[in-house]
C-alpha cells in the first residue's frame, strides 16, 4: 500500500505550487520576468498485476510562459524605438543651437549687418555709423563662431557616446555568453532554467536598445546573436566590437577583425552613427559653405573699395599663401584662370593724377609660385609701389607722396598731355560707378572747335571692348547753357566734366572702364584690404585693420566722404543668388538649413510616437501571455491549499485506516 | 484577454506622459505668449515670420534714411527759401539803381550792400547739416563755395568745390533718394547766381544803369532757378512723406504678419490648458487610488 507516499507526493506538489506562485507575484513587476507555470505530472505506481495504479503527483518541471512571435517582434520594434528617440534627442539638440526664431539668431545678425550697411551708405564718413557696422560684422562672425563651437560640442558628444555604448555591448554580450554557459549547464542536468534564461532574455532587449541584433535559439536553450551577419554571441563565447575611424568617419568592427565594418542599422547606436557620420558634418559643411560665401561676396567688393581714409600708403595682406597647392585649391573660392586681372590705381597726392595698372594672374600657378609672380609683377610694372613678401604674406608700400588702390573703375582724369590741342585746354574728368558688366573702351571726340561753357559742341562717345569693334557711337552736345564742371551723362552711371577752357574740332581722349577690378577676387584671397578673414564658420572674423579702426571700412570707390557706391553693392548682396553655386541667397540658404533640421526633427518625432505607441502595444501583448496576474496567482494558491488540505485529510485517513488495521491485532 | 496590473499601471504612466508633455507645450505657449516657440513647432510659419522680421529690419533703415533725408531737404528748402528772400531784395537795389533818381554815390552805397548779400548767397550755399555740407555732393566734408577776394575785401571769384555727383542711399526696396545735393546744379542750374550778382554789384559801382538794367533778366533766371529747385525739393519731399506712409503702412502689416504666426491665441490656449489639467487630475486621482479591485480585498 503506497497510500502515504501519495499523500506526501501531494503535499509536496501543493508546497512547490504555492512557492512557485508566491514567486510569481513576488515578481510581478521584475523588468523581464516571465510568469512561470508548474509541469504537474502523475508518478507511475509499480505495475501489480493487470492493474497499475499510480503514486500521486509531483512537479517535474517549471517553466516560462511565453509567445515567441510577441517577443520578437517587441524586440525588432526596441530596435526602432530606440532608434527613433536617439534620433530626435540629437535633433533636438541641434535645433535647439540655430535658436530660431529670435533676436539672436544667425539670420537676425545677417540682417542687422546689412541694415547698418544701408545706414552707413546715407552718411558714409559718420563715424557712429561705421562703428555700429564694425559691431554688426563682428556680431556676425560672433554667431556663426557659436553655432561652429555648438555642432563641434555635438559632434564631440558623440563620438564619447559610441565609445560608451561599444563598450555597453561588449559588457552585455560578454554576460549573455557566460549566462548562455550557465543555462546549457543546468538544462544539461535536466531543468529548464527559467530563471537564467528570464535574466538573459532581459540582457538581450537591452541589447536590442542599443543595436540591430538578431537572435538564433539553439539547442539547451542556448541563444546565438547576431548584427548585420556578424556574430556577437556564439553559445558561450562573446566577440567583442570596437570603434574604428576611416575618412573622419566612425564605424563598427569586431575586434581582431582586420577592419571589416559591421552595418549598424538600428538601436540608439544606429542613429549616434548616422548623426556623427552624415547629419552632423552635412550641417557643419553647410555653415562652412555659408560662411565662406558671406566672407567672399562682402569682401569681393569691400576689397575694391576704399575707406574714409583714402587710398593706402601701405597694405598688408592677412592671410599667408604657402604650399604647393594652386592657389584656386586653397578654399578661398579663387576659380582657376591663367589669364586672370588685376588693376591697381597708383595716385600722385599732389596732382591727384591717377594711373591704372592692368596686371595679369594665373591663379593655377602654386601659393608659393603665384604669391612671386605677383610680386614680381608689380614691382617690374607697377610704379611706385613696391611689392614684398613676407612668411607668405604680400606687403604693398607706395613711394612717398604716392598711394594705391583697387577701387575706382577708370582712370578718372583720363586725357593725357596732347591730346587736347586747342590754347588753354579744358580738362575732362570722368566720374561715378561703372554698372557695365564687361569692360569697355570708350573713345571720347569733340567734333567742333569752341570754348567749354560758350560755344555749342557735339562730343562723340564710341564704346568697344579693348581692342575690339565699336560696339555703338553715343552724341552728346553742349553749348551755353552748359556750366563747366557741369556732369554730362554717358552711359552705364558714368559722367564726363568738362572745365572752363578750349577744345579743337578732332580733339580725342579715350579711357577703359572695368567691369571688374580682380577678375578672381585674389585680394579676399591674400587678405589685402578685407572685411572678414579667416576660412570656415569658425574661424571667419572681422579683419582687425577695420574693427580697430571702422575708419577702414572700405565703401567707396574714390577717397570723397560721401561717396558710398561699395556700401550699395554690398547691400544689394543680400539679394544676390551667392551660396550653393547661385542657388540661394544667404538668408535662404540659412533658413533651408534650420528648415531642415526642424521638420527632420518633426517627422522623426511623429514616428516615435508611432513607435512608442507600438511597443506599448506590443508590451501589453506580451504582459497578456507572460505577466503576472496577482489575482490569478492567488486563485491558484487557494486551489493549491485546497489540494494540501485534501492530501492532509487523505493522510489523516490513511493513518486512521492504519490504526484500525492495528486495532485488529 | 488576459489582464494584469502592470498593463494597466503602463497604460497609465503612457497616458500621463503624453498629456504632460501636451500640458508643457501649453504651459510653454502660455508663458511665452507664442504659438513658435523653435523652428520645428511650425517649420513653414517660422520661415515666414524669419523674412517677416527681416523685411521689417529694412523698412526700419529705409525709415531712418527718409528721415535724414528728409532733414537735409528742410534744411535745403529753408535756405532756398532766403536765398530767395536775398535775390528779392537785391533785385529791388537793382530796380531802384537802375533809375535816375539815384547818385552814384548812392549806387556805391548800394554796391556795398549788393556785396554784402553776395557774402550772404554764398553763406547760405554753404549751409550745413550736423558737419555735413549740404550743397557739396559727395564731398561732404568740403565747404562747396570759395570765394576769392580782391584787396578791399570784394569778392572776386565763387568756384564750387564740392562734387558733381550727390550720395544717394536706399529708401525703398529699389528707389534711392540724395542725401545731399549738387549746389552747381541749383545755383548755377541755367543762369550763374554768383556771377550775376558780381556783375550787378560791378555795374553799380561803375554806374552804368544800362547794364543795371540788362542785368535784371539775369537775375530773374536765377532766381527761377531757385524757386524751380524749391519745386523739385518740395515735390521731393512729398513723395519722400508717401514712401514713408507706404513703409509705415507696410511695416505694420508685416507685425501683423508676425502676431498672427507667432503669437499664440491666449484665450484658446487657457482653454485648452484648463482641459488638459483637468483630464491629467483625473487620471492621476485613478492612479493613485489603485484603480483596480483586486481578489485581495476578500481574502
Amino acid at each position: 500500500m503506497a497510500g502515504l507516499n501519495i499523500g506526501v507526493n501531494a503535499l509536496r506538489t501543493a508546497n512547490q505550487l504555492i512557492d512557485m506562485s508566491g514567486d510569481n507575484v513576488a515578481n510581478a513587476n521584475t523588468p523581464g520576468y516571465h510568469v512561470k507555470t508548474a509541469l504537474v505530472e502523475p508518478v507511475l505506481g509499480p505495475s501489480t498485476g493487470p492493474v497499475r495504479i499510480g503514486l500521486g503527483s509531483t512537479v517535474t518541471d517549471v517553466i516560462r510562459v511565453r509567445n515567441e512571435l510577441v517577443e520578437r517582434a517587441l524586440l525588432t520594434h526596441t530596435q526602432l524605438q530606440e532608434k527613433l528617440s536617439q534620433q530626435v534627442d540629437i535633433l533636438s539638440q541641434l535645433e535647439s543651437l540655430f535658436t530660431e526664431p529670435s533676436d539672436g539668431g544667425l539670420d537676425a545678425r545677417l540682417g542687422d549687418f546689412f541694415d547698418a550697411v544701408d545706414l552707413l551708405a546715407s552718411q558714409p564718413d559718420d563715424p557712429t555709423l561705421r562703428e555700429a557696422l564694425a559691431q554688426k560684422a563682428y556680431a556676425v562672425a560672433d554667431v556663426f563662431h557659436r553655432l561652429d563651437d555648438g555642432l563641434q560640442s555635438v559632434a564631440n558628444d558623440l563620438q564619447s557616446s559610441t565609445d560608451s555604448i561599444v563598450s555597453q555591448i561588449n559588457a552585455l554580450t560578454d554576460r549573455i555568453a557566460a549566462l548562455n554557459s550557465q543555462i546549457q549547464a543546468v538544462v544539461t542536468s535536466g531543468s529548464s532554467a527559467p530563471d537564467l534564461k528570464d535574466t538573459r532574455d532581459q540582457l538581450i532587449t537591452e541589447l536590442a536598445q542599443l543595436m540591430n541584433i538578431t537572435v538564433y535559439e539553439g539547442d539547451y536553450g542556448v541563444v546565438s546573436i547576431s548584427c548585420s551577419g556578424a556574430l556577437l554571441v556564439d553559445r558561450n563565447l562573446s566577440s567583442p566590437l570596437r570603434t574604428i575611424q576611416e575618412d573622419g568617419k566612425t564605424y563598427i568592427a569586431a575586434v581582431g577583425s582586420i577592419g571589416q565594418r559591421i552595418r549598424v542599422s538600428e538601436g540608439r547606436l544606429a542613429a549616434i552613427l548616422e548623426m556623427a557620420n552624415d547629419v552632423v558634418p552635412r550641417y557643419q559643411s553647410s555653415l562652412d559653405d555659408l560662411a565662406d560665401s558671406f566672407r567672399r561676396a562682402v569682401n569681393l567688393v569691400h576689397t575694391t573699395g576704399v575707406g574714409a581714409n583714402g587710398r593706402f600708403h601701405a597694405l598688408e595682406g592677412t592671410n599667408a599663401l604657402l604650399g604647393m597647392q594652386p592657389l584656386s585649391d586653397l578654399g578661398y573660392g579663387v576659380p582657376a584662370g591663367t589669364d586672370e586681372r588685376l588693376v591697381i590705381n597708383v595716385a600722385d597726392d599732389a596732382t591727384g593724377e591717377v594711373t591704372q595698372y592692368e596686371l595679369s594672374l594665373d591663379t593655377t600657378l602654386s601659393a608659393d609660385a603665384f604669391l612671386i609672380s605677383l610680386r614680381d609683377s608689380i614691382n617690374a610694372n607697377v610704379n611706385h609701389v613696391t611689392a614684398s613678401i613676407d612668411e607668405g604674406k604680400l606687403r604693398l608700400q607706395a613711394d612717398s607722396g604716392y598711394a594705391f588702390d583697387f577701387a575706382l573703375p577708370y582712370d578718372p582724369n583720363p586725357a593725357r598731355p596732347g591730346d587736347i590741342t586747342a590754347a588753354n585746354p579744358t580738362s575732362p574728368s570722368i566720374l561715378d560707378a561703372y554698372s557695365g558688366d564687361r569692360n569697355l573702351e570708350y573713345d571720347v571726340t569733340f567734333l567742333n572747335a569752341g570754348q567749354i561753357g560758350t560755344d555749342p559742341i557735339t562730343i562723340q562717345i564710341q564704346a568697344r571692348e579693348p581692342g575690339g569693334p565699336v560696339l555703338r557711337t553715343l552724341t552728346r552736345q553742349i553749348d551755353a547753357t552748359y556750366a563747366p564742371g557741369g556732369a554730362i551723362e554717358l552711359e552705364n552711371g558714368l559722367k564726363l566734366t568738362l572745365t572752363a577752357g578750349n577744345v579743337a574740332a578732332g580733339d580725342s581722349f579715350s579711357f577703359v572702364a572695368h567691369a571688374s577690378m580682380d577678375t578672381a577676387g585674389v585680394l579676399d584671397a591674400l587678405g589685402l584690404n578685407t572685411l572678414f578673414n579667416g576660412l570656415g564658420a569658425g574661424l571667419i572674423e572681422v579683419a582687425d585693420r577695420v574693427y580697430q579702426d571702422p575708419a577702414n571700412l572700405a565703401g567707396a570707390l574714390r577717397p570723397v566722404p560721401g561717396d558710398n557706391h561699395r556700401l550699395l553693392d554690398m547691400s544689394a548682396l543680400r539679394s544676390a543668388k551667392s551660396v550653393a553655386s547661385g542657388s540661394a541667397t544667404l538668408h535662404e540658404y540659412y533658413r533651408s538649413m534650420v528648415s531642415d533640421v526642424a521638420t527632420t526633427r518633426s517627422t522623426r518625432t511623429v514616428a516615435q510616437q508611432n513607435e512608442d505607441q507600438l511597443v506599448k502595444d506590443l508590451q501589453n501583448r506580451r504582459d497578456s501571455v507572460s505577466g503576472v496576474s496577482v489575482d490569478e496567482e492567488m486563485t491558484r494558491i487557494m486551489q493549491s491549499r485546497t489540494l494540501y488540505q485534501g492530501a492532509l485529510k487523505y493522510i489523516s485517513t490513511i493513518n486512521q485506516l492504519m490504526n484500525d488495521l492495528f486495532d485488529l491485532v | 484577454m488576459r489582464v494584469t496590473q502592470t498593463m494597466l499601471d503602463r497604460n497609465l504612466v503612457y497616458g500621463m506622459n503624453r498629456d504632460l508633455e501636451r500640458l508643457s507645450k501649453l504651459n510653454e505657449q502660455l508663458s511665452t505668449g507664442q504659438r513658435i516657440n523653435t523652428f520645428s513647432d511650425d517649420v513653414p510659419g517660422a520661415d515666414a515670420v524669419l523674412r517677416l522680421q527681416r523685411a521689417n529690419g529694412r523698412i526700419g533703415t529705409y525709415l531712418e534714411n527718409i528721415d535724414s533725408a528728409g532733414s537735409m531737404l528742410s534744411s535745403a528748402t529753408s535756405t532756398l527759401q532766403s536765398v530767395s528772400e536775398v535775390m528779392t531784395q537785391i533785385r529791388q537795389l537793382a530796380v531802384q539803381a537802375a533809375t535816375e533818381t539815384y547818385s552814384d554815390t548812392d549806387r556805391q552805397i548800394m554796391a556795398q550792400g549788393v556785396d554784402n548779400m553776395l557774402n550772404t548767397l554764398v553763406s547760405l550755399a554753404n549751409v550745413d547739416l550736423k558737419g555735413n555740407y549740404v550743397f557739396a555732393g559727395e564731398a561732404t566734408h568740403t565747404s562747396p563755395y570759395a570765394v576769392t577776394k580782391d584787396a578791399a575785401g570784394q569778392v572776386q571769384s565763387v568756384t564750387y568745390q564740392g562734387e558733381m555727383v550727390s550720395t544717394e542711399a536706399g529708401v525703398g526696396p529699389r528707389s534711392t533718394t540724395e542725401m545731399n545735393l549738387v549746389g552747381e546744379g541749383i545755383f548755377r542750374r541755367t543762369g550763374d547766381i554768383f556771377r550775376s550778382v558780381m556783375q550787378l554789384r560791378d555795374a553799380m559801382k561803375a554806374g552804368d544803369t544800362q547794364a543795371i538794367n540788362q542785368l535784371l533778366g539775369a537775375l530773374d533766371t536765377s532766381h527761377t532757378d531757385i524757386t524751380v529747385s524749391l519745386g523739385r525739393l518740395g515735390e521731393r519731399q512729398n513723395q519722400l512723406q508717401v514712401m514713408k506712409a507706404s513703409l509705415q503702412t507696410l511695416k505694420g502689416l508685416n507685425d501683423q504678419g508676425i502676431a498672427d504666426k507667432q503669437g499664440a491665441d491666449m484665450a484658446q490656449v487657457t482653454v485648452e490648458y484648463n482641459s488638459m489639467q483637468a483630464l491629467l487630475q483625473m487620471v492621476m486621482k485613478i492612479a493613485a487610488q489603485g484603480a483596480m479591485p483586486s481578489i485581495m480585498d476578500y481574502m
